[in-house]
């Protein structure tokens, strides 16, 4: 069995769509969390860089960013990822939905980052590779995006996983315990359960750690291999989003596994 | 265009691998000061050190009679609900807000508390509070970041950043 290159680039853009649609309609449905008096807040945080603070370079961002602009830009990103995964691909009008969906990504980025997160970046990282494969459709560009996306997201696995099994809190459990323990990441209940039981807690933390850690060997194990380390990362991001409310993750790297699929199948 | 394309995403790969040192060697990737559209990523997710602290953004205005009126938390952080896994708007102002904290208490730490003052971090907490606050009239306002030990903890929050008083016209 394997995965040919149209197949896995369609996968990995009609799931990483699926994201940006959900989190471009929770920018829409509450506008003020990007208005001038929020803490995301353009007229504040253009004063970060000489280009946007001033001059011609600032005017003409400013005209782009501000508000209530920058949500036409969230609204045309929202259409665009909505027509990517409605319409057939290829042509131009792929490439011009791809770009629209990576420049709006980065447009929010340039803004701030504040309030964005790793997803986002991933997001940005995907949707500019397939906009660059799109632009030049040929075999080779399009192995070289997969393998691109798939080295990506193993790049992420290992470096989350190998900073947390270094790390002293997350080896002894008290980091997973402290984490749980947030409003802002945690659960209560979950959090008092695993402050009962530290053992358990410090077990589910190294496992946690070195299955991160230890996910790149997905493209060096036998390929029969492959669906287990895609349901643990389907299990881990679903359970992320329930217990830490990062629903934005599951889309942004789930995007990735038909790329990872590809390279080990191949 | 497949060799140019090859050598763009090769390279684009090598530094991203080498931005990741970032967290143990501070300065390893002078690209990043440069990334504004952050194509450079950090992984490093909830690592090495995760916030095990939720932060309070609170406020105190002057009222009528000039007095300080009592601290209140502007936008609590709310208890998050089941579909919170599949819609959740609320991570966004939840993570700008731990954003903006942990990179106030380092500013403040490393520069005097005059610099600080008109650091990007301080400026958009002022003017979030200042909007916030709802004044009626020109007033003082105060701002103070607040740390909790989470749900686990008994402890009070405790203060963690104090603002100057700042004049307010509305």
């Amino acid at each position: 069995m394997n995965v040919d290159t149209a197949t896995g680039l369609r996968f990995v853009e009609v799931i990483a769509s699926v994201g940006v649609v959900v989190s471009s309609l929770e920018l829409l449905a509450r506008p003020r969390l990007v208005d001038d008096a929020s803490l995301m807040s353009w007229p504040v945080f253009r004063l970060r860089h000489p280009w946007f603070a001033g001059g011609a370079s600032g005017a003409a961002i400013g005209r782009v960013l501000g508000f209530p602009r920058i949500l036409g830009i969230v609204a045309l990103r929202l259409v665009a990822a909505l027509l990517l995964v409605a319409l057939p691909t290829g042509g131009p009008v792929h490439v011009l939905l791809l770009g629209l969906v990576a420049l709006g990504t980065s447009m929010l980025i340039l803004r701030t980052t504040f309030g964005l997160d790793g997803a986002d970046q991933l997001v940005l990282i995907t949707f500019t590779t397939l906009a660059l494969v799109a632009v030049h459709p040929s075999a080779v560009a399009a192995r070289l995006g997969l393998w691109f996306i798939a080295l990506q997201a193993c790049l992420a696995y290992f470096t989350a996983g190998i900073y947390k099994v270094t790390s002293r809190t997350w080896w002894d459990g008290s980091a997973l315990t402290g984490v749980l323990g947030t409003l802002s990441y945690g659960n209560r209940s979950l959090a008092r359960w695993f402050d009962s039981h530290r053992r358990t807690a410090l077990w589910c933390s190294r496992l946690f750690c070195a299955s991160e850690a230890a996910f790149p060997l997905v493209l060096l194990c036998p390929a029969g291999w492959l669906p287990y380390f895609l349901v643990w990362g389907v299990v881990f991001h679903a359970s992320c989003a329930i217990i830490m409310g990062l629903n934005d993750f599951v889309w942004a790297f789930v995007a990735t596994y038909p790329a990872i699929a590809y390279v080990v199948l191949r | 265009m497949d060799v140019a394309l090859g050598v763009l995403l090769g390279v684009w790969l090598v530094v991203s691998a080498v931005a990741q040192l970032e967290v143990i060697k501070p300065g390893v990737s002078r690209v990043r000061r440069l990334d504004l559209f952050s194509l450079v990523p950090q992984y490093n997710f909830f690592a090495p050190r995760p916030g095990t602290k939720d932060f309070h953004l609170m406020v105190r205005a002057t009222t009528s009679s000039g007095e300080f009126g009592r601290w209140r938390e502007l936008s609590p952080l709310p208890h998050r609900a089941w579909w919170n896994c599949l819609w959740n708007p609320a991570r966004r102002p939840r993570k700008a807000l731990f954003d903006l904290a942990t990179t106030l208490a380092k500013e403040s730490q490393a520069v005097s508390r005059t610099a600080v003052q008109v650091s990007v971090s301080y400026l958009v907490l002022l003017n979030h509070v200042s909007t916030a606050a709802r004044l009626q009239a020109p007033a003082r306002v105060q701002f103070l970041l607040a740390v909790s030990n989470g749900t686990c903890s008994t402890e009070p929050p405790r203060a963690l950043f104090i603002s100057h008083v700042h004049e307010v016209e509305r």
